[in-house]
């Protein structure tokens, strides 16, 4: 295990992530770390590098956290993500290899994703699954179809596909507004399709899969912040299931 | 002829019919099989028992398409063999739904059956489902179509009610809900709304404004004052009506119903089989009917339709001992207690859906089970529900307690 630390660059120009497990410490110094930042006025564009091949210390996280709800867990790890989005401060990420797990994430929620060739974005369901409102944010850039594609078959995705899919080396347009609503034949079709495939493929025995498509589906005519609601209660929701099978 | 007895009747709470509304996050499916769980649960019901489930829905797309009403009855682990369907009589469509529920047990064709409806605002909005009278010119033309608003509006203009008395009558319609909810009047039928973790959503209606007064209604915009005069609908009114010379814009936020969340459901059936499942029959679905009037001024449906069924059962408004009639707009409700005169006393004595809002596929079920818990607490026998309808058509339900 190689829990994960940050560096801050002396001239506040970049965070290095060290390491690959993510804990509550983790994202508790990541989060003083981007509050600190965001209290310096005259800092304007900061560089996140490092390792993105990541993984979350599911059980340290959800099951032995103690300090807090789950619902305000949950709420913190989201409110990270969006104190990256809300922020004045530009944030670019810069990937080099694979990019998987809570890293993944959080660059994900930069403004700019930078990444060199080779580089493969590692969507398999880290343990449990995404939480910092990734798949809200997939939406906004990608549309449903393709964030159920990416999600749930393709998984992976690599340099070549990400550039074209707009996910890296484009400007992320933050006032993307979500195209409203779904609801048309082809929301119906494709949902009949990713159902179907899921249930045939996996028999419902993959929760997260299920928490997957309805979020995907619950937060369809909903906005941003809506939907990110909606996933807080699956995440919740599959924890709890996790929780209860063990 | 059997008769149709009402066992049991339950509704949601009403969430604001918005992004910031607490069930938006709860699909409508979802809603509506929440309540049908609860009757189940509440009646220890064998759902094979069952013969059919109604359901109104008055935006039947999307994610309330497709039969919503079966497709409830499955979300909510019914046996299989419970058929369901889904009827829009615009905002009567809850009623409407327990009517003909009731009305399969009349005919003997059924046993048991459950009436309700279910509409999310938030989620699929007014309008989304569109429509030929309000679009297609050959009809829009010749029926006069104005949107319910300017109805309202041409309503109060032509029985002479001011702002001050549409105003009035909604502060009442607030201080009244207010009153009841602090004091559990509906308790007996509302459930509480819960996600998929347990978390609660919702367990009151979120609508209400117990603080409004005359004062803070005063500084509301009339709503369709611009669209009237803008867009011509204004004058479309006053064609059909020139005695009135002018529109009188009264109606705004604080005096029409609310936009909400919400579903209902009521368990009616036959003597037989409550004996048999061992529940005991509230009251009884004594008569009801529907009927048509004219489209433009559109909203005074409910005195026809009443009159109508009085007709029918040889029944007075003096018979009726409580009136709930949906509170659409406020001029709807004035000019029904006018029309039919009857004492303001009796009529929609715990507020109505200008202070908690207006599911319109729900809010007839919803008006159906208030009006029983009320008769219920006072120890009345005999209630009426009506709603206006839209293209100027009207319903309405005596009920009788047993």
């Amino acid at each position: 295990m190689s829990l994960v630390d940050f560096e801050l660059s002396k001239d506040y120009s970049y965070i290095k992530i060290i390491g690959s497990d993510f804990n509550l410490n983790s994202f508790e110094k990541f989060k003083e770390i981007i509050k600190n930042l965001n209290q310096k006025n005259c800092i304007k564009k900061v560089s996140i590098e490092g390792n993105f091949n990541s993984r979350l210390l599911v059980n340290e996280i959800f099951s032995k956290s103690g300090k807090t709800s789950l619902d305000d867990l949950l709420y913190l790890l989201q409110a990270l993500a969006k104190t990256i989005e809300d922020s004045d401060i530009l944030f670019t990420a810069n990937i080099n290899g694979i990019a998987k797990g809570p890293a993944m994430e959080i660059a994900l929620a930069c403004n700019f994703v930078k990444a060199k060739t080779g580089t493969i974005f590692n969507f398999t369901k880290n343990e449990k699954i995404f939480f910092l409102g990734t798949i809200q944010r997939l939406i906004n850039i990608l549309g449903y179809k393709k964030t159920l594609q990416l999600l749930l078959i393709e998984k992976t995705i690599n340099f070549e596909d990400a550039t074209d899919l707009k996910i890296i080396n484009s400007n992320i347009d933050k006032t993307l507004i979500r195209n409203k609503p779904f609801w048309d034949q082809a929301f119906t079709n494709t949902f009949i399709f990713f159902n179907s495939k899921i249930h045939s493929t996996y028999k419902n025995l993959i929760p997260e899969y299920m928490a997957i498509l309805s979020i995907i589906f619950e937060s369809s005519i909903c906005d941003y912040e809506v939907g990110l609601s909606i996933e807080r209660r699956w995440v919740k929701w599959l924890i709890l299931n996790n929780i209860k099978k063990s | 002829m059997p008769e149709a007895y009402i066992y049991d009747a339950i509704r949601t709470p009403r969430g604001k019919g918005k992004i910031s509304g607490s069930l938006h996050e709860i699909s409508p499916v979802k809603l509506a099989s929440k309540t049908l769980k609860k009757l189940k649960e509440r009646n220890n019901l064998n759902t094979k028992l069952l013969d059919d489930v109604v359901l109104g829905c008055v935006h039947p797309i999307n994610e309330q398409g497709s039969d919503i009403a079966r497709i409830s009855v499955l979300d909510a682990d019914y046996d299989q063999s419970v058929p369901g369907t889904q009827v829009d009589r615009f905002c009567a469509s809850g009623l409407e739904a327990c009517n003909i529920a009731a009305a399969q047990i009349m005919s003997g064709q059924s046993d048991l059956t459950i009436g309700g409806g279910i509409e999310s605002m938030s989620r699929v909005p007014m309008g989304s489902v569109g429509g030929a009278w309000m679009t297609d010119p050959t009809v829009a033309f010749k029926t006069y179509f104005v949107p319910q608003g300017i109805s309202a509006d041409l309503l109060a203009t032509k029985y002479n009610y001011s702002r001050d008395d549409v105003d009035l009558y909604a502060v009442n319609s607030q201080k009244k809900a207010s009153n009841a909810w602090e004091k559990k009047y509906f308790s007996k039928s509302i459930i509480d709304i819960y996600d998929q973790n347990g978390d609660l959503m919702l367990n009151y209606d979120e609508l209400i404004r117990k603080e409004t007064t005359m004062q803070s209604l005063a500084s509301l915009n009339p709503s369709f004052q611009k669209i009237g005069k803008e867009t011509g609908l204004n004058e479309v009114a006053l064609m059909k009506y020139p005695e009135s010379k002018k529109i009188n814009h009264v109606h705004h936020a604080g005096n029409s119903s609310g936009i909400v969340d919400g579903a209902a459901a009521v368990l009616i059936g036959n003597k037989e089989i409550g004996i048999k499942l061992g529940i005991k029959p509230r009251a009884k679905i004594k008569a009801f009917s529907s009927i048509g009037t004219e489209p433009t001024i559109m909203l005074t449906g409910p005195e026809h339709a009443s009159n109508k069924v009085f007709q029918r059962t040889k029944m007075h408004p003096n018979d009726i001992d409580l009136f709930e009639v949906n509170e659409a707009f406020a001029a709807v409700v004035l000019r029904y207690i006018d029309a039919l005169k009857v004492s303001e006393d009796k009529v929609n004595v715990n507020g109505g859906a200008i202070a908690m809002g207006h599911p319109l596929g729900a809010t007839g079920s919803m008006l159906l089970g208030t009006l029983l818990d009320e008769l219920e607490r006072r120890n009345l026998s005999t209630g009426l529900i009506t709603l206006c309808v839209g293209a100027g058509m009207g319903t309405a339900t005596i009920i009788e307690r047993v």
